[in-house]
């Protein structure tokens, strides 16, 4: 698994680990069962603090995204449709606020800021199918 | 570790003492024997032992220790002073040791080295002396070892601990040769003018080295004890300002 | 005060003429990367000395690693690795041979670590000190720190004179062979990016005092610029909101907790926001920091004024 954070940006390096480990998960690129690198091993290929590394895989693994087994290895959890569903709208909540209080920040009406999420959904959706074409493919 | 960094920090100043103090005495042994034996004629004994006892004064006594507090105060120009100097004081007083230990340690290297060289020059004197006058008359100029080496650490330890308060050798050097000059000839100036007898070192040098050779009887040891103590009391002057300084 | 790698209570030092530090209050956990930052002549390197015994404080008083600074100094220096800023050793030897003379002071010195790194850092170890070009020499004192097995290391501008390959070797170093194993490194610097890559925590200092520690996660995740136009507008703050800069109608704020909520109060005030936008660590510093110099025109003196006494 390969990451990129930019220490220089006002987003906190965890948040920005956490943020691509979900988008490859929601893209297909990592699926339930695949391994992490260890925190020590990504700590030391991104040059940031393991504190920093383990915050996030904490994080992940507390919303369940992510599995730490007795070893010490991490794994991409199992899929979070074994959340009810109103917990998964729970926690889904505040990035929607996030997004609502932003958009209307930047003066967008709601029709452009949901159409803006909808373009958003798609090219997720558009990743996932080539992936899922390129899977096909390789067996 | 610190030991060896003194030793070969010390290497060059040492070379030269250690080979020119016991030659010079050899010298002058040499130049005593021929000029007092001259004088005094192929004689009885009680010339012999005249010889001795006059090399174990005046070459011991006067050439040797002279010569023994002129190197001393050279080669006292180290220690932790210079580390101020070579700005890697910063890194010596990081290391886990008291500033006592650098101190010491420093000074013990160089008392060793003087101790040796002493030792040396008594040694080709008491050779000499054996070998100009063919047998060993007695062993006590040996004991002369002790005077010398006091002496030399007296003179060592002035510039070592000026060295350590100018936090440069070359100052503490000058500032060093400068006392000791003072100590040379203010007690010879204040005998002359004044009647008044102060404590020399080269004094105490010499009076003890005439003690062993038997020309005098009175035992220094109001002297041994005065410059034993003064000694060890300048590196304890050097720790004392050395815990107290700011890098 | 035991768990924190250092501690201090209002540490002072004064200098003829100078109050170098000025009652300095640190706090920095175990285990973790902590960013030392302030501008040349803030009281970093005062602070540093005093904590490694180089120089007394006039007041106040601090631990590291447990021990008390001063009293217990050779117990801190026993533990302690540290990368002076003029990195300066003895001329003569060469790093064969400062190594040889180090590493007897220390039990847990460990050679692998010393032919590891001269390896990585490619330093020519039989080539005397004072013959080596300046990043040759930082790269010696810092193979001499990092093979000491020390539970904290403190460096003072560690990146002079480092290429960026063996900066960023270095950093990977600090990472994986010193935080990963949960000891802790104190890097003063005001080069801001090498140390917004590895700090978990950073404390600013300006003129001898700090003007901020936290976590870095919690500054970014927290502070903000708020741009605003509009009329009577807050100009004095609360201890959570500085005014930055003014011109007429716009204004600046760097706001430290609950962005959202000031920026819809301004809002429902009637007020334009214009951006509220997320900080770096470079903005953070010179936001803080410069309160004493002109930013705009106008309005100086007020505004200077009412940074500082919100600050104290």
């Amino acid at each position: 698994m390969l990451l990129h954070v930019n220490p220089a940006s006002g987003v906190p390096t965890y948040l920005q680990i956490e943020t691509q480990v979900k988008h490859y998960i929601a893209a297909g690129a990592l699926v339930p069962g695949d391994a992490l690198p260890s925190v020590r091993k990504l700590a030391a290929d991104l040059r940031i603090s393991t504190n920093t590394v383990a915050r996030a895989y904490q994080n992940l693994e507390r919303d369940g995204v992510l599995r730490t087994v007795q070893g010490g290895r991490t794994y991409v959890g199992e899929n979070p449709g074994s959340f009810l569903k109103s917990e998964r709208i729970r926690r889904l909540r505040p990035y929607a606020r996030q997004i609502a209080v932003e958009g209307t920040q930047l003066r967008l009406d709601p029709r452009e800021i949901m159409e803006l999420v909808q373009q958003e959904l798609d090219a997720l959706e558009e990743v996932n199918e080539r992936i899922g074409d390129l899977d096909r493919k390789s067996r | 570790m610190y030991i060896w960094k003194c030793w070969r920090d010390s290497r060059s100043r040492f070379i030269v003492p250690v080979i020119a103090l016991p030659a010079l005495c050899v010298f002058f042994t040499y130049m005593e024997f021929k000029f007092a034996f001259g004088m005094i004629g192929a004689g009885p004994p009680s010339s012999v032992s005249q010889t001795w006892s006059h090399a174990t004064s005046f070459v011991l006594g006067g050439v040797a220790s002279l010569f023994t507090l002129l190197f001393g105060l050279v080669m006292g120009a180290s220690g932790p002073g210079e580390e101020f100097k070579e700005r890697t004081a910063d890194f010596l007083l990081v290391r886990p040791r008291r500033r006592s230990y650098w101190v010491w340690t420093g000074w013990s290297v160089g008392v060793l080295e003087l101790s040796v060289m002493a030792f040396l020059a008594v040694a080709a004197t008491f050779g000499t002396l054996t070998y100009l006058t063919g047998h060993v008359q007695t062993w006590r100029p040996l004991a002369t070892a002790v005077p010398l080496a006091i002496g030399g650490a007296v003179a060592y330890g002035l510039t070592y601990f000026m060295t350590v308060v100018a936090r440069n050798g070359q100052q503490g050097l000058s500032y060093g040769f400068g006392i000791f000059f003072i100590d040379l000839l203010l007690p010879v100036a204040a005998s002359y003018y004044r009647n008044v007898s102060l404590p020399s070192v080269l004094g105490f040098m010499l009076g003890a080295c005439k003690w062993v050779a038997g020309a005098s009887r009175a035992f220094p040891s109001g002297s041994l004890v005065l410059w034993t103590a003064i000694a060890l009391a300048l590196p304890f002057a050097a720790q004392l300002v050395l815990e107290r300084a700011e890098v | 005060m035991n768990e924190l790698a250092i501690w201090t209570e209002n540490l002072v030092k004064v200098y003829p003429g100078v109050r170098a530090v000025d009652g300095l209050s640190l706090n920095v956990p175990r285990g973790v990367a902590y960013g030392f930052l302030g501008r040349n002549g803030a009281g970093k390197t005062s602070t540093i000395r005093i904590l490694l015994g180089l120089a007394r404080a006039t007041e106040g008083r601090g631990t590291v690693l447990g021990f008390a600074v001063g009293r217990e100094q050779v117990a801190i220096l026993q533990r302690t690795a540290y990368v002076s800023e003029s990195k300066n050793l003895y001329g003569s030897l060469t790093p064969r041979e400062l190594v040889r003379f180090t590493c007897g002071f220390y039990p847990n010195w460990s050679d692998q670590a010393v032919a590891k790194y001269s390896r990585l850092f490619e330093i020519p170890m039989d080539r005397p000190f004072a013959k080596l070009s300046q990043g040759n020499r930082t790269k010696a004192y810092l193979l001499l720190a990092l093979s000491q097995g020390a539970d904290l290391l403190v460096l003072d501008e560690p990146a002079t004179g480092l290429d960026p390959v063996v900066l960023d070797e270095f950093l990977r170093i600090l990472v994986q062979d010193v935080i990963a194993e949960g000891r802790t490194v104190f890097i003063s610097s005001h080069q801001l990016s090498d140390v917004e890559q590895i700090a978990d925590w950073i404390g600013l200092i300006d003129h001898g005092r700090l003007l901020l520690e936290a976590r870095l996660d919690d500054i970014k995740n927290q502070f903000r610029f708020i741009t605003v136009a509009g009329n009577g507008l807050p100009q004095t703050e609360s201890p959570e909101v500085l005014l930055l800069a003014s011109e007429g109608n716009f204004h600046k704020y760097l706001v430290k907790k609950n962005a959202e909520a000031f920026a819809a109060e301004l809002s429902w005030q009637g007020a334009t926001v214009a951006e509220v936008s997320p900080l770096g660590l470079r903005e953070i510093f010179l936001a803080l920091v410069r309160k004493e110099e002109p930013c705009t025109s106008g309005n100086v003196g007020e505004i200077a004024e009412a940074v500082s006494s919100s600050l104290s």
